[in-house]
């Protein structure tokens, strides 16, 4: 037992070296070339002495570093981590190996808000975070109708429930999306539309960075201190009684801290697939389904996967940038078919 | 992490100020973008620009139709279409992007003074606010036919006119090329006087088209400045009940005399008109009947420069031989 926490630690110690690594080392990644010496002088000045950037040779520089690159690095890491978090959490949570955070209908919620903003002009009222604030309102609203909808019954029932009410929930605001597109005439805005909820980090700024990262590391926290209920929860409620848990107020309690934080999220980047979904399961193929090693890994695995994919989205093609939702599913799919096919896979008790 | 984000949130004190010499300061309003809403915004120039980020072809157009080329850094979203003329110039200059619109970190890394785009550009998908490129000391033009048709009245042949003395304002422009801008007016001032006495309901309906799908068609709306163009040529425009996705039902229904097509570099009218005159069904429409079509290229009817209205003064000319028969 004690080995096995050794060797999580190192595991833990490890990917933690490399998320770091890979934030620094993205910094210098991108269109426009930047020395690590420039680097170090903008991070000192930020953090510092702010004197310096106004003394720096190249002040595009600092605004490269410090408007752009930095805060879409630190939202990648928030996203990555917040959506692995969010499917480890909600596979446990629903006994699914298909569910992902987006079964509760906040893609489609997010998507539908984002499009009113966009093409209506709905949510005009919060200025140039219409778009996210439609977004999020839209992604919490469809989510608290599939919880209503869901927990007005009890027992295992409801959860066979949740992922009926969500698949409902997501084809009607799918088709009310569509409906928003087909109708519009300004072939501009279908186009941001469009582009948006393909999801990028692009669009990040620092003001955008609080909530999320509260949201994230709260319920990281939290969820830190759930092992024992979420490793109970993947042998089924009936066993997870047994065992002195409180089933049913666990599910709903973790089910609004994952549609919260991934709502966030989501509000701010627009969709992300695969990273939910897959980032899990590649680590319960790697070091198995308990959640003590398969929660922290996957959060810190989500991070250092989107953090590279950020890297490749904006620096794939010159000058421009491909939304990050492409790149996810196009680099993982791949990967996450090879292990499928040449690793033993098990999951929860099966 | 926590205390990080949240300690850098906090401030952003690096950005860059303006100059503050304000001798020969002129102050130009221009619009927001997709990302803002709709507002029309006053800039103050404090010195020429000297490196313009040019946006589409309909910025270019404009920009050498004042002859300002030696101020354009770079261009980009521009397609040089070789059956267009005038676009064997847009291959002198840097394209920043290849593929849809540049990146922020592309836009700041050419460090340009002046950004001349459509509205989209400024739009969460890509650029994102016109704010954040003023704190940084790059000013913005948009173009006044790209707002978001939800915050405009229409867009009008007419705003040519306005972006063209907008943009010699900013240019501290003089001379001669003042005269051009005018003479641009006459010509669309002349044409709105040609128009047939006759009321509206007997002139020559058009719709426009951008693109043919078997049985379906795109067709642009009363909001896009297709519908002015039609006007000012002396026809009737019929793209408020044809705009949007719809089926060929509804061409058949509004029978036009003539279809405007959008001629596309990668979608060219030759093909969507084949598809038209193939169609069974379409046999019944006048202008399918009558084999007119009027191609209009997409740098002349979306954000409008010179060529728009060169395109408005043929379509005049091609009605006027319609309604001759």
């Amino acid at each position: 037992m004690k080995t096995g926490y050794c060797k999580l630690g190192l595991y833990l110690l490890l990917l933690t070296a490399f998320l770091l690594c890979s934030v620094v080392h993205s910094l210098s990644i991108g269109v426009v070339d930047i020395s690590w010496k420039e680097i170090v002088q903008v991070l000192y000045g930020f953090l510092i002495d702010k004197n310096m950037l106004v003394t720096l040779e190249n002040p595009v520089a600092a605004d490269i570093i410090l408007d752009l690159r930095l805060p879409r690095i630190l939202m990648a890491v928030i996203a990555g981590g917040a959506l692995a978090l969010g499917g480890v959490v909600m596979q446990a949570v629903i006994r699914n190996p298909l569910a992902d955070p987006y079964i509760l209908g906040v893609s489609s919620g997010a998507a539908l808000g984002a499009t009113a903003s966009i093409i209506l002009g709905a949510f005009s009222i919060f200025g140039v975070y219409g778009v996210s604030a439609g977004a999020f309102i839209g992604a919490l609203a469809v989510t608290f109708t599939v919880f209503a909808l869901t927990f007005s019954v009890s027992g295992s029932q409801s959860i066979t429930k949740l992922i009926l009410a969500g698949t409902a929930l997501n084809a009607i605001c799918g088709s009310c999306t569509s409906m928003i597109v087909y109708l519009a005439k300004d072939v501009e805005g279908i186009r941001d539309a469009s582009f948006w909820i393909m999801g990028s980090m692009g669009r990040t700024t620092w003001e955008m960075l609080p909530l999320g990262c509260i949201l994230f590391c709260a319920t990281s926290l939290f969820f830190a201190t759930q092992f024992r209920s979420l490793n109970a929860s993947l042998l089924g409620d009936e066993a997870a009684v047994t065992l002195g848990i409180d089933v049913a107020g666990k599910r709903k309690l973790y089910l609004v801290l994952v549609a919260l934080m991934v709502s966030s999220v989501v509000a701010s980047v627009g969709i992300i697939g695969f990273v939910g979904l897959v980032v899990p399961h590649i680590v319960r193929l790697l070091l198995g389904s308990d959640h003590t090693r398969l929660l922290p890994v996957s959060v810190l695995l989500g991070a250092i996967y989107l953090v590279w994919c950020d890297v490749f989205a904006r620096t794939a093609l010159m000058n421009a940038e491909i939304p990050i939702g492409i790149v996810t599913s196009l680099i993982g799919g791949p990967f996450f078919l090879y292990l499928m096919m040449f690793r033993k896979y098990g999951y929860g008790d099966r | 992490m926590l205390i990080t984000v949240l300690f850098m949130g906090c401030g952003n004190e690096w950005k860059a100020q303006a100059p503050a010499s304000a001798s020969s300061s002129v102050t130009v309003d221009t619009f927001d973008g997709y990302a803002g809403q709709g507002r029309i915004i006053s800039q103050t120039f404090y010195e020429v620009p000297k490196r313009v980020l040019a946006v589409s072809e309909s910025s270019i157009d404009n920009m050498l139709f004042l002859e300002l080329q030696d101020h354009i850094a770079a261009v980009s979203s521009c397609t040089a279409d070789e059956r267009w003329p005038g676009t064997d110039k847009y291959r002198l200059f840097y394209k920043l992007a290849d593929y849809g619109y540049p990146s922020k970190e592309a836009v700041l890394g050419l460090q340009p003074d002046l950004i001349v785009s459509w509205g989209s550009l400024f739009g969460d998908s890509a650029l994102g606010s016109v704010t954040y490129w003023h704190t940084k000391g790059i000013h913005t033009y948009v173009l006044s036919n790209t707002m978001p048709a939800k915050y405009s009245n229409g867009r009008k042949v007419e705003n040519i006119i306005r972006d063209l003395r907008a943009l010699a304002q900013i240019f501290r422009i003089q001379d001669e090329r003042l005269q051009k801008i005018d003479a641009l007016q006459q010509r669309i001032d002349k044409l709105k006087q040609k128009a047939p006495a006759e009321p509206a309901e007997k002139r020559p309906s058009v719709v426009t088209i951008q693109y043919v799908y078997g049985n379906e068609f795109y067709g642009r709306g009363n909001m896009d400045m297709t519908t002015d163009i039609i006007a000012v040529a002396g026809g009737r425009s019929l793209d408020a009940d044809i705009g949007g996705k719809k089926s060929v039902e509804y061409l058949i229904k509004q029978n036009p005399d003539v279809i405007m097509v959008v001629d596309m570099p990668r979608r060219p009218a030759e093909a969507k008109i084949r598809t038209m005159r193939a169609h069974p069904l379409l046999q019944r429409v006048t202008a399918v009947k009558h084999n007119q079509f009027f191609k209009i290229p997409y740098r002349a009817f979306y954000g409008g420069s010179v060529y728009t209205i060169e395109e408005t003064e043929r379509l005049h000319e091609y009605l006027k031989q319609c309604i001759r028969g």
